[in-house]
């Protein structure tokens, strides 16, 4: 199999999550990323099936969407739980946190709500349904101790919120734990250490960084 | 297994659900729940946020996951990896264009309306269709010759913009077609009839 492209901007974004993927299982893949709004994202832009990135390529297929790309490569790559039930969970999960991010992006890109309204009560009360989600399963993961795709979306938006507010996950010690853990997972946690020293930006605008 | 679909008294998320439910033969509840029940089921729910479907005693949330899940169990997920992945991906891609819909509905309706059908929906329109020639050139379902549940989704969007505009599909008779031909199918047909009858909103401010 050919080695897969994962086409994005420099950002961490909506990427970031198939990078972690990617990165978290030993599995090789090409980093190429676009400066946003740059010429040569205009120029790529009209080749990209709904004129949006992340977008995966590999084997002459192309797949867009990060819900559709992720859970393409949780089927590939046993990331997907080992049943229907667990599945589901996984999909359900998935879905939740990104509702979250959708919050959060709408506060970063439209100024909807206060920095107040989102540290001290959207964020919180988000993630209070995800730390009673999280504990449904016992173990390391979001399902027992293994690692699935969902595992990495939430991981990624707990430093993301993290980085917006150093105490935010105080309150929530299942999903700080979680969070530590997957911080020093060995083939993620030189790249993290990279990543947070370079200061990548998390959104297309600085904003979101302190 | 017994299946109980909560969601409000609208079309709203839940639609596609009911479409596939309905055109599989697969029985359920539809609980519509009214304004005063909310108050008390809204806290009870995993995100506090409705469409659910109890399964068993299986509490399934998120639209996305309960399609999906639906889709595995019915045959509805495409005949192979690369088929389910086109599914997939199309589904996401008509979610976007509902989110662009919802917040011209929720968020700028009487302003919006007329700059949403003549400058965002043609071009949404016609990039969905390109994508939905991909297999047998569009003459039979998003992912050829079976129906998936990415079709029920699809087939609601259209609806609803049909609503909102009576020639919005005037540019795209691909998709044009699909809408004419899904309308046709018995259960489908059967369950439209007696949907026109009631004429449930299609979202929950009443705007449409």
């Amino acid at each position: 199999m050919a080695v897969p492209q994962l086409y994005y901007f420099t950002i961490r974004g909506f990427g970031e999550y198939i990078r972690l993927l990617f990165l978290d299982n030993g599995i090789k893949f090409e980093d190429i990323r676009y400066q946003y709004g740059g010429k040569e994202w205009e120029d790529v832009k009209k080749t990209m099936i709904f004129g949006q990135m992340p977008a995966l390529k590999y084997d002459g297929k192309e797949i867009a969407q990060t819900g559709a790309i992720m859970r393409h490569l949780a089927r590939v790559h046993n990331l997907n739980g080992s049943n229907e039930e667990e599945a589901t969970f996984l999909d359900m999960f998935f879905e939740g946190v990104r509702d979250v991010r959708m919050k959060y992006v709408r506060y970063i890109y439209y100024d909807e709500g206060t920095r107040d309204d989102i540290v001290n009560k959207t964020l919180p009360e988000s993630l209070a349904n995800l730390e009673k989600l999280f504990k449904i399963h016992s173990g390391d993961f979001i399902i027992g101790n293994k690692v699935n795709y969902a595992d990495y979306i939430l991981f990624e938006e707990l430093d993301v919120y993290h980085t917006l507010d150093a105490h935010i996950l105080d309150k929530f010690p299942a999903l700080k734990a979680f969070w530590e853990r997957m911080w020093k997972r060995p083939n993620l946690k030189s790249y993290l250490e990279k990543r947070a020293a370079d200061k990548v930006w998390i959104n297309a605008i600085e904003k979101g960084m302190n | 297994m017994a299946l109980k679909l909560s969601y409000f008294d609208i079309r709203g998320l839940a639609e596609p659900i009911r479409l596939l439910l309905v055109d599989k033969q697969v029985a359920f509840e539809d609980h519509r729940i009214s304004r005063d029940q909310w108050a008390e089921i809204k806290p009870k729910m995993i995100f506090g946020q409705v469409p659910c479907l109890l399964s068993g005693d299986e509490e399934l949330v998120q639209s996305g996951a309960i399609l999906r899940h639906l889709a595995r169990v019915h045959g509805l997920n495409g005949t192979n990896e690369t088929e389910t992945t086109f599914v997939d991906m199309f589904f996401e891609g008509i979610r976007d264009l509902h989110n662009k819909y919802a917040q011209m509905i929720y968020g700028n309706y009487e302003n919006g309306k007329d700059a949403y059908i003549k400058d965002t929906l043609p071009g949404e329109l016609s990039r969905l269709e390109k994508l939905f020639r991909t297999y047998k050139n569009g003459e039979h379902y998003v992912a050829g010759d079976k129906e998936s549940y990415a079709d029920y989704v699809l087939f609601e969007e259209l609806d609803i913009h049909l609503i909102l505009s009576p020639t919005a599909l005037d540019g795209t008779p691909v998709l044009k077609k699909f809408h004419e031909r899904f309308a046709e199918r018995p259960n489908i047909k059967a369950y439209l009839n007696k949907r026109a009858a009631i004429n449930p909103p299609v979202n929950g401010n009443g705007k449409q």
